[in-house]
């Protein structure tokens, strides 16, 4: 066991544990704070595959970003403190055995698969002027794309998101 | 060694992967149901860097997850108005109470 072991077992707990709580909590609001710190936790991950932009990226859009717009969504509706998840026993039993036989099935198929490992000791190097030339390179029509989708995502949540009964701009 | 093999990453990927798809089969709540999209996309994105950390060296993996993570935001963003919207409509943001398309 060499130092980043631990890390990685310290960061998977961390995220398995708040994908728990994200899960089974009641309270919606607890659900969200502990939504934040498994975000946070992959972000650890990225830095352990040798993925230093998205780290950042992920600690920046989905930490800073999803996470507080989440947490803004559930403020603006009413009686945050009584907001609960409303499960129905039903639901629980049959999504629960679903959920059980996929993770079999997704076990299963990561222990018998034989993966072509190319490496395994790879040396960090920096990686956004990698990202930022396959970006102008290869990937420049997908990078546009991804452009105009933040545009129009963008100009949709604001015209949705508006009071209807103030109409007339 | 866990931190440098492929198997841990893929297995946690899965768990967190299983997490999401839990939310979104038993939650009625329609912001849970988002936080349980948001814990699979994640789960993705693990699979996508450590697929491209260990099985092909470069970098198309975390390309894919940026514009993962892109869609993710813009998601995010409408799946959260279009709820506000909801909850001024309905008073609730219960999905089983959004029945108005019904026919």
């Amino acid at each position: 066991m060499v130092p980043a072991d631990f890390v990685f077992l310290i960061l998977a707990t961390l995220i398995v544990a708040c994908g728990f709580v994200v899960v089974f909590h009641s309270k919606i609001i607890y659900s969200a704070f502990a939504l934040l710190f498994s975000f946070f936790g992959v972000g650890g991950i990225y830095i352990l595959l040798n993925a230093d932009f998205l780290a950042g990226t992920q600690l920046i859009v989905y930490v800073g970003g999803i996470s507080v717009l989440i947490l803004f969504g559930i403020l603006l509706t009413k009686k945050i403190y009584n907001l609960t998840t409303e499960e129905t026993s039903t639901q629980k039993i049959i999504g629960g055995a679903t959920s059980l036989a996929f993770l079999g099935a997704l076990a299963a198929l990561i222990f018998n698969t034989d993966w072509q490992i190319v490496t395994t000791t790879q040396e960090f190097t920096p990686q956004t002027l990698e990202i930022g030339k396959a970006f102008m390179g290869n990937f420049i029509l997908p990078f546009e794309l991804a452009a105009i989708l933040l545009l129009v995502a963008l100009i949709g949540a604001v015209i949705i998101g508006r009071d209807e009964k103030k109409e007339e701009i | 060694m866990f931190y440098n093999s492929l198997e841990p990453y893929l297995v946690l990927s899965a768990i967190l992967f299983v997490l999401g798809l839990l939310a979104m089969f038993t939650k009625r709540n329609a912001i849970s149901i988002l936080m349980g999209v948001e814990l699979v996309l994640n789960a993705a994105c693990i699979n996508f860097v450590a697929f491209s950390r260990f099985v092909e060296n470069g970098i198309s993996g975390q390309l894919v997850t940026i514009f993962i993570i892109i869609l993710a935001a813009s998601e995010a963003a409408v799946a959260l108005a279009i709820i506000l919207h909801l909850y001024r409509h309905i008073n609730s943001i219960n999905v089983d109470e959004a029945t108005q398309l019904e026919g």
